[in-house]
């Protein structure tokens, strides 16, 4: 379970940031199923520590996978290497662009060539320059073969005029290409050391590698030479405590400052002055996927009519606690061109019967639903869609299967007709409902539609933003009409913490900024 | 004597081979591969065969297999994909963690049954044998989290005597060593007492009732003297073995208790492994393991056979053999 945590890219809101700027889109879902009760105690917390404590400590259940970015697809590891590591641009709470190791950047006209213009005099924390020339080692580290993200960067070509100019020319339009330089992956690297980054990371980071003692914690320390402000508390140690009962005692008996939680562990923390429970919602997607090209699933029909037998608010209740934002399309509501479609076919199951008997099959239906076994709110909220669907006259034959055996013959084989899964959202909506598109290999839905082919193709070549902004909002209209999925939520992380703990925020994309948080002593 | 540790030590290399080469296979025949794991959602056809590659997991099997084999021999482990650095310097620091915890458990385990164990044997069907046996066996039939997990409700957060979690290593001090290692020691010994406690008891028994003991008494040895000296001694074989037995258990890793406590030791590094699926590493640490275990039965069988002049002549009466003898002669 933590595991899926992790992996889920995160938006995110301090309790008082939630309150402010994005209190009515980000909470109303929750403050409505009755999990609100602690926001009022936050707005009590102690403003500003003066003695602050000069070491963070923050639970965290694996090892990351080594500390070299470029090297690693593993969320638990960008949230640590984000720290040690700038990448060019970064990205605010809301998924807007702004200065990283970059200061500014430009787009030629025909969205080909990308200049970024970096800071003067950065150093990495080895005493190495970070100037033009090492920026483009560094990318072309990233596109070598033994690489990970080869093929995402294999169409750039880079290139240094002078000491902090960089040049990216892509082979062909992509009109987001600025966000590739904004992922924790894409950050810039020492490429003299390489080989030594995964245990001897070299970044321009606010934060160095002080010690990593495996299964134990990872121990980080303000960078001496950083570029920016020094960051607000000196060490961060990540404790790793991978049980999470123990991860709740160690938070109770001080050992650790902050973790992670399960939604179903926050009521034993709220009315408790000493701990705030911080609420994340993430830029995550949940869904029931369905395969459209199974003989009932390919009738509209029946899909509107599964849509409409299942009460959303009662599920998300129910299986996360409240913690989540009902969808009606595939688009997380945390980004900005986000369309609530949650009328499109609201609850309704005599609506349902009504449009399954439209369909032929009033005497009734049988489909097979694959759960993953690993992902235990996945599986409970198939059981219960699947109880909702029986009282339509769909019957599911649910199988569990290992996460393994999932991706293998779920996903990459599409055997099978209804599963439920989460989605990790990206900093551009392309890349989230490209998938839908009916020749792409990542369709397991196998859905297919004219319009929303279209809609992709004139989205990925359309140079201007407000235009696209359009096109993605009429793709989540189509979606949510066409559903080839019913969806369900986007997902709330809750974070739990020392009372005095400020500044920690989380954002679309798997970082922690950990030099802004500081907590009491 | 000697002869049987030659080939104990012999036995012990051919199981090494077989382990790490079904390890080996199991490994790949697994559905779902690290690549397709690492990508999750995020997969397609292009990134899943470059990121296979970048793991060197193109080059065939039998290749992948002898390198590593080589390397073993030539003390080139590997390296860890996940860590990266080398497979032995990442298990080094798990060995004091795993053997001082699992060397404590044993203790523990084997002093209080000892006690308990002959102290019912000289007092069959007394209040202490019927008492201890039942708390004994009621505690050994907890699962192993849920008694670590109410050992910490009551040691570390209602009484703040010991930590919960973490391991803080001998050079640092043996107060903060001890008292990192206390509670799972105690999680881990208490499993193993149930048994330990039954076999000291049946087999104190049945060495009492031997016609060596009518001699020790003909003799006008005192009943203190003749128990200890003979009585205990005849009848030590059994929980020696047993005993081994249980530490090579615990040194093959106690995974959970080690989670529970987040103790950087072996077992949950193995675990890590798997499921990160880095390959050199569990390799690494199914070697160290199933070595542990062999050198913990094989310590097993040299103090049998120092205790009992019997055994030594019949080097090929492992550590089951005995252990059947006392067995049989208990129930």
């Amino acid at each position: 379970m933590a595991k899926e945590h992790v992996r889920d890219a995160r938006f995110a809101v301090t309790r008082r940031q939630a309150l402010g700027t994005l209190g009515g889109l980000a909470l109303a879902g929750v403050c409505a199923s009755g999990a609100c009760a602690p926001l009022a105690a936050l707005a009590d917390a102690p403003a500003g520590s003066t003695d602050a404590s000069d070491t963070l400590r923050m639970a965290i259940s694996v090892d990351p996978d080594g500390l070299d970015p470029q090297r690693t697809a593993a969320a638990a590891t960008f949230e640590i290497t984000n720290n040690i590591y700038d990448p060019l641009l970064r990205v605010t709470t809301d998924g807007e662009l702004v200065e990283g190791l970059a200061t500014s950047w430009d787009v030629s006209d025909d969205g080909l060539t990308l200049t970024f213009k970096l800071r003067d005099n950065v150093k990495f924390s080895n005493g190495d320059a970070c100037d033009a020339s090492a920026v483009v080692a560094s990318f072309q580290r990233l596109q070598a073969q033994d690489s990970p993200r080869n093929s995402e960067y294999a169409g750039y070509s880079f290139s240094a005029p002078d000491e902090t100019t960089v040049v990216a020319t892509c082979e062909e339009l992509n009109v987001v290409a600025l966000t590739d330089f904004a992922y924790a992956w894409s950050a810039v690297v020492d490429a003299k050391v390489a080989d030594d980054l995964a245990s001897h990371p070299v970044g321009t980071g606010p934060y160095v590698l002080d010690e990593w003692t495996p299964q134990q914690s990872v121990t980080l320390t303000a960078n001496d030479s950083y570029w920016g402000d020094a960051p607000r508390t000196r060490t961060v140690k990540l404790v790793e405590i991978p049980d999470a009962t123990t991860q709740l005692s160690s938070l109770r008996t001080g050992d650790v400052d902050w973790i992670l939680a399960d939604s179903s562990q926050v009521s034993a923390f709220q009315g408790d002055d000493a701990f705030q429970v911080i609420e994340s919602p993430t830029n995550a997607v949940q869904l029931m996927a369905m395969r459209c090209t199974n003989e009932a699933l390919s009738d509209e029909r029946v899909r509107q009519a599964i849509n409409m037998a299942v009460n959303k608010d009662e599920l998300i209740q129910t299986v996360w606690w409240g913690y989540g934002q009902k969808i009606g399309s595939h688009y997380p509501t945390v980004l900005k061109d986000y369309v609530d479609c949650n009328d499109t076919y609201a609850y309704d199951p005599d609506g349902a019967r009504e449009l399954l008997r439209q369909a032929g099959y009033d005497s009734g239906l049988t489909l097979r639903m694959r759960l993953p076994k690993d992902y235990p709110f996945y599986v409970s909220a198939g059981q219960m869609i699947a109880d909702y669907l029986s009282q339509v006259g769909v019957t599911c034959d649910i199988e569990i299967v290992e996460w393994a055996t999932w991706l293998d013959e779920v996903y990459n084989g599409h055997d099978y007709d209804l599963t439920v899964v989460g989605h990790t959202g990206r900093l551009d909506p392309i890349t989230m409902l490209a998938r839908y598109r009916s020749d792409s290999s990542e369709n397991y839905f196998e859905f297919s539609s004219d319009e929303v082919d279209s809609l992709i193709d004139s989205y990925r070549t359309e140079l201007d933003e407000g235009r696209r902004s359009e096109i993605s909002q009429d793709i989540q209209r189509e979606l949510a009409k066409d559903v080839p999925a019913l969806y369900i939520q986007t997902p709330v992380l809750v974070y739990i913490a020392k009372a005095s703990l400020e500044g920690f925020v989380t954002y679309p994309i798997d970082v922690y900024e950990l030099k802004d948080v500081t907590v009491g002593k | 004597m000697g002869w049987a540790v030659v080939r104990r030590v012999g036995a012990a290399l051919v199981v090494l081979l077989l382990v790490s080469l079904i390890s080996f296979l199991v490994l790949h025949v697994l559905p779902g591969d690290a690549a397709a794991l690492e990508l999750g959602l995020d997969s397609s056809p292009e990134k899943l065969a470059a990121l296979r590659a970048s793991m060197g997991a193109d080059e065939p099997l039998p290749v992948q297999y002898l390198d590593w084999v080589g390397g073993v021999l030539t003390g080139d482990w590997g390296q860890s994909s996940m860590y990266g650095r080398d497979v032995l310097s990442v298990i080094g620091p798990t060995l004091p963690v795993t053997l001082s915890v699992s060397a404590l458990a044993i203790l523990i385990a084997v002093v209080v049954s000892g006690v308990l164990g002959v102290a019912g044997a000289l007092h069959p069907g007394s209040a202490v044998d019927v008492v201890a046996r039942t708390v004994i066996q009621v505690a050994s039939a907890l699962p192993g989290f849920l008694l670590a997990i109410l050992l910490m409700l009551l040691f570390s957060m209602t009484l703040r005597l010991l930590p919960t979690s973490g391991y803080v290593s001998l050079s640092q001090g043996f107060g903060p060593w001890l008292a990192s290692i206390t509670l799972p020691a105690v999680t881990l010994a208490v499993g193993q007492m149930g048994q330990l406690t039954r076999i000291v008891r049946s087999s104190t028994l049945s060495s009492l009732s031997r016609d060596y003991m009518l001699a020790t008494q003909v003799k006008g040895l005192s009943r203190a003297r003749s128990v200890l000296a003979y009585g205990v001694r005849g009848a030590l074989v059994a929980p020696l073995t047993v005993a081994g037995l249980q530490l090579a258990k615990l040194l093959g890793g106690a995974v959970i208790v080690e989670s529970v406590f987040s103790l950087p030791g072996l077992g949950r590094l193995m675990l890590t492994a798997v499921e990160q699926r880095d390959v050199m590493l569990l390799q690494g640490v199914i070697v160290v393991v199933t070595l542990a275990v062999v050198l913990a039965t094989l310590l097993a069988d040299l103090l049998v056979m120092a205790v009992d002049p019997s055994m030594r002549g019949s080097g090929h009466l492992g550590a089951r053999g005995a252990a059947g003898r006392g067995g049989r002669d208990g129930y």
